[in-house]
């Protein structure tokens, strides 16, 4: 038999080759894109990650660490067709992405954990996704570079540490959460931020951009005392660095962090079985191991010993969480992150 | 063959560039022109409301203070940041024209290696050499004692103006390396013969040959320093901004794609006028230098 070889074999033959392996991946291989944390704290949602593909071959979960603005920028431009399947969100853009519809409702009945949610928690998801841990927002300190401990939030405002004092922009949940808590020890509230920025104002601290640039602040020692997220300042003490964490009074600021399908989600069933295994207690228990910290939502899992600096434990640590009514400030957010440069930018 | 395609295979007119342009059109100007646009509608959540063409966003970003101070200081910082970029670099461009061999290998290996790396590293590279107690820079003056505490150096002004000027360096040096090092020695031995000493030479017939290259590299170093926004970012810390940075900050943290396509026209707008001014600022004092032998 001979073989003959023309351009339009040739080429017939390119051709099939090139296509061969994108027609063999979209039948073989499906595909979930999750955005998760970045750096360490994204391993709890590795380990799940790597459980779930070895129960379904062929599913490769891609997981994309981003600060959620950047994630909620690109549904949006995406204009109903979203790369992204699942995402975590913590209270003020989950109340954002419900209004905006970048997030489904929750098929409770596809999510059979759900039960085991703390009920309170469950509650503030209003339907959409499952309330996947929480964490704090308390004060971290360079133990090195402080005679005194910080014991409360208006330590802040301590002479001895003038000069010394970062605080995140107003455009994170940290620095949402910061604020609304200096108006709030300041004799303002929710309704009334202006005590707020009076306060944060007077103390001329130096501003991290986001709370990764705020820990990257305090571990470079140019500064010494920021409020931050009890998972990051978990995270550097780990590594050896002389940062310390405290729940201060009248008490740390609890968020919760929501995990929810984004709307129009090719796979929707394989979200559902995401959000099932986010609420399992093997998932609940080893996010809040070290060195991760993450506050678990469900019932029945209990704080380990080696958490009990960044996660309350007691039912007196509960009692004393701060929340925030976010429907009151989720939505003025830009106006928020607006006055911050007004106050802080020129 | 067909005659399109023999003027294609053959290079002629305008069809070899063909390609490039509908690249251009597809993928630069259309996008542009849509970010525009869209600061002369109105959007929420992600889609335009109502069909009317409005001035309002544009009249309400101009008469706001606020812009009109980070615009200053986005010009401000490209200014000083793009003539240091010009003090450095000239001398870098004269050793490499007066050199030859190794020395001038080395030399355009260090002008380009740079750009080898991302904006982005050598900008972190910046956060290490400045940064707080630990940074490098404090770590040295502090062991050599020249110093008793550290130096608050970075989330300052002079932070992202060292940074700017740094990783703008190389388009400041190499238009002038290209000029300089193709330029006409006769015109200096002339010079020299008739009686000018060194340093005459260099600032009357040296300079002024490098004239257009001068303009060519403030050109355009001030319209990256002046819409750079990963510098400021960075090296200013979350207190600081900038026009550029409020670009990024309206479009993706506030998601108020109007005002960041607002924003974003002046921040174009007055970026290409300022070039403008650069470039026939330049044409002038070319005439000037204008040498013909």
């Amino acid at each position: 038999m001979s073989l003959r070889l023309t351009r339009r074999s040739i080429l017939a033959g390119a051709g099939a080759t090139l296509a061969a392996p994108s027609i063999l991946n979209a039948q073989a291989a499906r595909e979930l894109v999750i955005v998760s944390f970045a750096g360490q704290l994204q391993e709890p949602h590795q380990w799940l990650a790597r459980r779930m593909e070895a129960r379904h071959p062929g599913l490769r979960i891609r997981l994309v660490p981003s600060e959620s603005q950047d994630i909620v920028a690109a549904i949006k431009a995406a204009q109903g067709f979203s790369p992204f399947d699942a995402m975590p969100n913590g209270e003020p853009p989950h109340l954002i992405a419900q209004r905006d519809g970048y997030i489904q409702k929750l098929d409770a009945a596809k999510v059979p954990n759900a039960a085991n949610v703390v009920p309170e928690l469950m509650a503030k998801s209003a339907g959409f996704g499952v309330p996947a841990s929480y964490s704090l927002i308390g004060i971290a300190y360079n133990e090195k570079l402080l005679k005194t401990a910080p014991k409360s939030w208006a330590d802040l405002w301590n002479p001895e540490y003038r000069g010394k004092v970062a605080i995140p922009r107003a455009s994170s949940n940290l620095g949402l959460g910061v604020l609304v808590i200096a108006a709030r020890i300041f004799g303002g509230s929710e309704d009334n931020l202006d005590p707020g920025w009076a306060k944060l104002q007077e103390l001329k601290p130096q501003v991290g951009r986001s709370p990764t640039a705020l820990l990257q602040m305090l571990e470079r020692e140019e500064i010494a005392i920021a409020p931050i997220w009890n998972n990051d300042a978990a995270g550097a003490a780990a590594k050896g660095l002389p940062i310390r964490f405290v729940q201060p009074d009248p008490g740390p600021v609890a968020i919760i962090s929501f995990m929810s399908a984004v709307t129009n989600t090719r796979q929707p069933d394989l979200v559902n079985e995401w959000m099932n295994d986010i609420l399992s207690a093997e998932y609940q228990q080893f996010a809040a191991n070290a060195p991760y910290f993450f506050g678990p939502t469900v019932r029945g899992v209990t704080v380990p010993d080696a958490a009990k600096a960044y996660t309350p434990s007691s039912p007196q640590e509960v009692a004393k969480l701060q929340t925030v009514d976010w429907g009151k400030i989720a939505p003025n957010r830009g106006k928020i992150v607006e006055q911050f440069d007004r106050v802080f930018a020129l | 063959m067909h005659p399109v395609v023999r003027r294609v295979l053959h290079g002629g007119g305008f069809w070899p560039a063909l390609p490039a342009v509908a690249f251009l059109v597809v993928f630069l100007v259309l996008p542009m022109l849509t970010l525009l646009a869209f600061g002369f509608v109105t959007i929420e959540r992600g889609r335009i409301v109502g069909d009317t063409f409005t001035l309002q966003h544009l009249h309400s970003a101009l008469g706001d203070q606020l812009i009109w101070r980070l615009a200053w200081r986005s010009f401000y910082v490209a200014v000083i940041s793009t003539v240091l970029a010009l003090v450095l670099a000239y001398p870098v461009a004269y050793l490499f024209s007066q050199t030859s061999g190794i020395w001038r290998t080395l030399i355009l290996i260090a002008v380009i290696s740079p750009l080898l790396t991302s904006a982005l590293v050598r900008t972190y590279a910046w956060l290490v050499i400045l940064g707080g107690r630990r940074g490098l820079l404090n770590q040295t003056l502090l062991q050599l004692g020249l110093i008793d505490q550290p130096l608050r150096l970075l989330n300052t002004d002079w932070a992202v103006i060292i940074g700017m000027t740094q990783i703008h360096l190389p388009f400041m040096i190499l238009p002038l390396l290209a000029v300089l090092s193709g330029r006409d020695r006769r015109l200096e031995e002339a010079a020299r013969n008739l009686g000018a000493g060194r340093v005459r030479t260099f600032f009357t017939v040296v300079v002024p040959m490098s004239v257009p290259a001068i303009f060519a590299g403030l050109a355009l170093v001030f319209a990256v320093s002046y819409t750079n926004f990963i510098v400021p970012q960075l090296l200013g810390g979350g207190s600081y901004s900038t026009l550029a940075v409020q670009v990024y900050e309206q479009t993706v943290v506030v998601l108020d794609w109007t005002r960041g396509a607002v924003l974003a026209t002046i921040l174009l707008t007055s970026c290409f006028v300022f070039v403008y001014l650069i470039v026939a600022g330049g044409s002038r004092l070319s005439r000037w230098s204008e040498i013909r032998t």
